[in-house]
């Protein structure tokens, strides 16, 4: 176990280097980050640019710009910002944030996706499969920020009929923060609610068609049969039978949709203004701040990369076969 | 024996929806099950042998529709709502279902499903009681080291063991009825004979009554005390198993009978297959549904079905108008063999019969076994082959047995150079095979090809029947015409002229063997190497293919090694034979001599497992139920590897014996005329 565990990290290793030089390449390439600088009125000083190009590393050919930043990362240096931020405090502070978002929404969205996938399997072609089925592909196709959009002028419009602010619709938190530890909480949770409503159903509903395919499937199987020949009763089969085993490959492919989660939370994050690692890529992007975007992607990916460790480790929970050595 | 019955079906029909109208699999079948009796149900697939005893207790896929009445103890079970149907699963009617490596949850220990299935129906007892009644009934069919293995999974057993896991399973509540539902199909006749044991242990330990479902008439023969035969979802005959063998009333029932190959029988007579394939029934025909591949067909036959009545003997009965007749005739004179092979435009191989053709000198394959750890290295050797040497001459054919994993598919890949041998050498024509990448492969295919066990899986179902066998053609270079024309023989030397343009799913599973042997002939090779050709086909079926590969045989001068489990067919087809135990030879010999007087004690092992289709004689044979199973890498690496499974070194040897079979490894030693076995203490 252990030393997949680390065999596991070992293979992670050229793909992160492969994946951020190819990064790296790219941002560079997508434009001059001093051109802001250099296009001012009046013109700052030569001495000025050229100090800038110096502590951006502009002076320096692609490669070794590259290795800088790489060496820069395992002594703890995230590499100069254009907008003179500290990149790695920034991401710190961010990353939390997200984080929070994308679990609970993936958690939201694993439970919506067990439950409506076993109903639309057991009902298979009934009213209530055609509904779901058509919920599935509706979320499906509707883009996410369109469904935040939504989803926040609904809240805003529910708030004002109110009078009262029912729902949070800007922000991770208040601001001023509530002081106390229970105010916290209450206070992070709801703001969580609308962005997670809208991570989650994008996520749950290509989950919830996975979750029926496979519980019809493992319906049909013999051992479910078996189960049935024992004399269980329906409701024993179905949940310690067929939706235990469908468990398994829906691990697999929460662990893989995980980036796309990331991504959908990017977005998320934007429509409802949260000071998370969405805005902060996109500042990046924006300003053309390699190194910062440089950050956002390692962050990102070592916990796409952990997560998918833990959907393996957790497959090997679920399904006694799978032996990690 | 009583004459009570327990299970009454009455008229039950079966059907299930289809694309071109209701399938109707099970048309108003009656039977009843006495208390005590094993009722042996057989027929080829389709017949309806499974979908009517899973009806009896509601276990059909949804859609199916079911009419008609299953009492059980006088109690009718149709029409029951699915809790009251649950009481009756597992307590009074338990089933063992066909392939046990998908019949157990493989995310649950195996004490664990015993366990579930005892506490199904006695809420009251607690989990610990449960897993311990659990052990104790794995201990009952023969699990080793119960208590130590309940804890372990479904695929850390073998598919022998998992059937005994399942046969403990139906135990677990004392049913009345176990229904057996093809219970040893895809296991080795030494493993179906230990699982058909536990079995055994089961019936005698709950004093149930069962229903044996099964297209082995061997496995019928041995077990059942009635035998009800089923044809196109019909009873077409029923009655003592001694009646049905002896005097069968039914052509159908005497087809079945007279196409399969028999260990005891003479080798050298032709099967009798059963012309054509069962209607479908979607729409069944409106006289008898035999009557198409019925012989003795006459116009009331294909007018009138005719009703089950009692022929001759008190309880048999059989579905037939000419019934009388045909208890008369034996399967020769109803089914007249006729050859179906047209040979135009092939010539006969330019060597006399006898030739070698292909010889291989001690082939050896080792796989690395990989271990965990940080670099994955191979930690052992696993010897799928050892020193195997063989001889494949024109115009005979050389039947390779053993049970699977004893490295006989090895051998043919080896041969078929898809595998590099580690050691060892062919010899084509006397000649060195070039051995290598695809140049060696290239050469191999002209004189050797290779047809698969599963008919299905071996061809592009995107191809239609002339491109497959046009493709070793094409890449060969041969031109498009003469390719066309080739193929177009082929098709019909195997008598499917005039379906080249079908696709793979348009075949019967006959029929795409057939085609899969048509492209083995594309490129005119010396030598075939058929692995388990006619496994997955039913017997008729299989007696059809048999011939043909005989007349082609014949017509080409081909040289055919023939590999298979099934010791009757490889007996009925082959020249000589070789057994295989762990990737060696253990012996080999002109078949008779081999089958007649078996000196190695795993080959007298095998040949007593094979259950005999004649009640009698199947009866009175002494059977060794051979312990354990082929070990895997984890077997025996000095010495016998066969010791620890061994008779004679087990019960008869002495301390001195033994210690030869652990230090040295027996070298094949000829005894007598061509008939060398490797074994320290041959009988």
């Amino acid at each position: 176990m252990f030393a997949y565990i680390v065999r596991r990290l070992l293979h992670t290793v050229p793909v992160v280097i492969v994946g951020s030089f190819a990064t790296f390449l790219m941002v560079s390439a997508a434009g001059d980050p001093l051109g802001d600088l250099k296009a001012k009125q009046p013109p700052v000083s030569p001495a000025v640019l050229a100090a800038e190009t110096h502590r951006l590393r502009l002076d320096e050919p692609l490669h070794l710009r590259y290795w800088h930043w790489l060496s820069g990362i395992v002594r703890g240096d995230w590499g100069p910002s254009v907008s003179r931020i500290d990149i790695g405090h920034e991401i710190g502070q961010r990353v939390l944030v997200s984080v929070r978002l994308v679990a609970f929404a993936m958690i939201v969205a694993v439970l919506l996706a067990l439950v409506v996938g076993l109903v639309s399997a057991v009902r298979r072609y009934s009213v209530i499969d055609y509904g779901f089925t058509f919920l599935g592909f509706l979320m499906l196709s509707m883009p996410a920020f369109w469904l935040a959009i939504l989803l926040k002028q609904q809240a805003i419009d529910v708030n004002d009929a109110v009078g009262v602010s029912l729902f949070y619709t800007v922000g991770d938190s208040s601001i001023p923060a509530p002081t106390g530890f229970a105010d916290t909480v209450r206070d992070v949770l709801g703001h969580l609610v609308l962005p997670t409503i809208v991570l989650a159903m994008t996520a749950f509903a290509p989950w919830s068609r996975y979750v029926r395919s496979s519980i019809i499937e493992v319906l049909q199987s013999d051992y479910v049969r078996l189960a049935r020949a024992k004399g269980l009763g329906r409701r024993t089969v179905l949940v310690r039978h067929a939706l235990r085993t469908a468990l398994i490959p829906l691990t697999t492919v929460v662990g893989l949709d995980l980036a796309v989660l990331f991504s959908g939370a990017v977005v998320t994050e934007t429509v409802f203004q949260w000071r998370g690692m969405g805005s902060f890529l996109l500042t990046a992007v924006r300003e053309r701040d390699v190194y910062a975007v440089m950050g956002w992607l390692l962050v990102v990916s070592l916990i796409v990369i952990l997560f998918n460790l833990i959907a393996d480790l957790l497959y090997a929970v679920l399904d006694p076969r799978i032996r990690l050595a | 024996m009583s004459e009570e019955e327990i299970l009454r079906v009455e008229d039950l029909s079966v059907r299930f929806p289809g694309e071109n109208g209701p399938v109707q699999a099970v048309r108003g079948v009656s039977w009843g099950l006495r208390e005590g009796e094993v009722l042996g149900i057989v027929g080829e697939s389709g017949s309806g042998k499974s979908t009517g005893a899973l009806a009896t207790i509601g276990l059909l896929p949804p859609g199916a529709e079911v009419s008609g009445s299953v009492r059980f103890r006088g109690r009718e079970l149709t029409g029951l709502p699915e809790r009251e149907l649950s009481r009756v699963r597992g307590a009074s009617v338990a089933i063992v279902f066909q392939d046990p490596l998908s019949s157990l949850n493989p995310v649950y220990s195996v004490g664990y499903q015993v366990a579930e299935a005892v506490r199904a129906h006695d809420p009251e007892i607690s989990k610990a009681d449960a897993f311990a009644r659990a052990v104790e009934l794995l201990d009952l069919v023969g699990i080793p080291d119960a208590a130590a293995r309940a804890g372990d999974y479904p695929h850390e057993f073998s598919g022998g063991m998992r059937q005994r896991v399942v046969i403990a399973i139906t135990m677990a509540n004392n049913p009345d009825v176990i229904i057996a539902d093809e219970p040893t199909t895809a296991l080795d006749v030494t493993i179906q004979a230990q699982v058909l044991a536990a079995l055994r242990t089961a019936r005698e330990k709950t004093g149930a009554a069962a229903v044996l479902i099964t297209h082995d008439l061997g496995v019928v023969a041995g077990q059942a005390d009635r035998v009800m035969v089923m044809y196109a979802g019909k009873v077409v005959e029923l009655g003592t198993v001694e009646d049905v063998f002896y005097r069968p009333s039914m052509p159908y029932t005497v087809g079945l009978l007279g196409s399969l190959p028999r260990l005891d029988a003479d080798a050298g007579a032709r099967l009798t297959p059963i012309a054509g394939t069962p209607p479908a029934l979607d729409r069944p025909p409106a006289g008898c549904a035999f009557a198409a591949r019925c012989p003795l067909a006459r116009d009331v036959c294909r007018e009138r079905e005719p009703e089950l009545a009692q022929v001759g003997e008190e309880g048999h009965v059989a579905a037939c108008h000419f019934s009388a007749e045909v208890r008369e005739r034996s399967a020769e004179e109803v089914f007249v063999p006729v050859s179906s092979v047209r040979l135009a435009g092939h010539e006969a191989q330019d060597v006399p019969p006898g030739t070698p053709l292909v010889t291989a000198e001690g082939l050896v394959k080792d796989y690395p076994v990989r271990g965990g750890g940080l670099l994955r290295g191979p930690v052992a050797v696993r010897h799928a082959v050892a020193e195997v040497s063989l001889e494949l001459a024109a115009g005979r054919t050389l039947g390779l047995v053993g049970e699977s994993g004893s490295g006989k598919s090895t051998i043919g890949k080896l041969l078929m150079a898809l595998e590099e041998p580690t050691a060892g050498t062919v010899l084509l024509g006397g000649a060195p095979a070039v051995t290598g990448g695809r140049r060696g492969r290239r050469g191999r295919a002209r004189e050797l090809q290779m047809v698969f066990q599963d008919p299905m899986g071996s061809l592009n179902p995107r191809m239609n029947a002339l491109d497959l066998i046009a493709e070793p053609l094409r890449v060969n270079g041969v031109g498009r015409r003469e390719r066309r024309e080739r193929s177009l023989e082929l098709l019909a030397s195997v008598g499917l002229g005039g379906y080249a343009g079908r696709y793979p799913h348009e075949f019967s599973g006959g029929q795409r063997q057939r085609i899969g042997i048509a492209r083995s002939l594309a490129l005119r090779p010396r030598a075939l190497i058929l692995d388990e050709p006619v496994s997955s086909l039913d017997v008729s079926v299989q007696a059809d293919v048999i011939n043909l590969l005989r007349d082609l045989q014949d017509a080409l001068g081909l040289s055919y090694l023939f590999i298979a489990h099934d010791l009757s067919v490889v007996r009925h087809i082959s020249d000589r034979v070789a057994v295989m135990y762990l990737g060696r030879i253990v012996e080999t010999g002109e078949r008779d001599d081999v089958f007649d007087r078996p000196a190695h004690p795993y080959t007298r092992a095998l040949i007593s497992a094979v259950p005999v289709p004649d009640p009698r004689a199947e009866r009175a044979r002494e059977h060794t139920v051979l312990r354990g199973e082929i070990p895997g890498a984890s077997g025996p690496t000095t010495g016998c590897r066969f010791r620890g499974r061994c008779p004679v070194f087990l019960d008869r040897l002495g301390e001195a014996e033994r210690a030869v079979c652990r230090e040295r490894v027996p070298a094949l030693t000829e005894r007598g005329q061509g008939h060398p076995v490797a074994c320290h203490h041959p009988s």
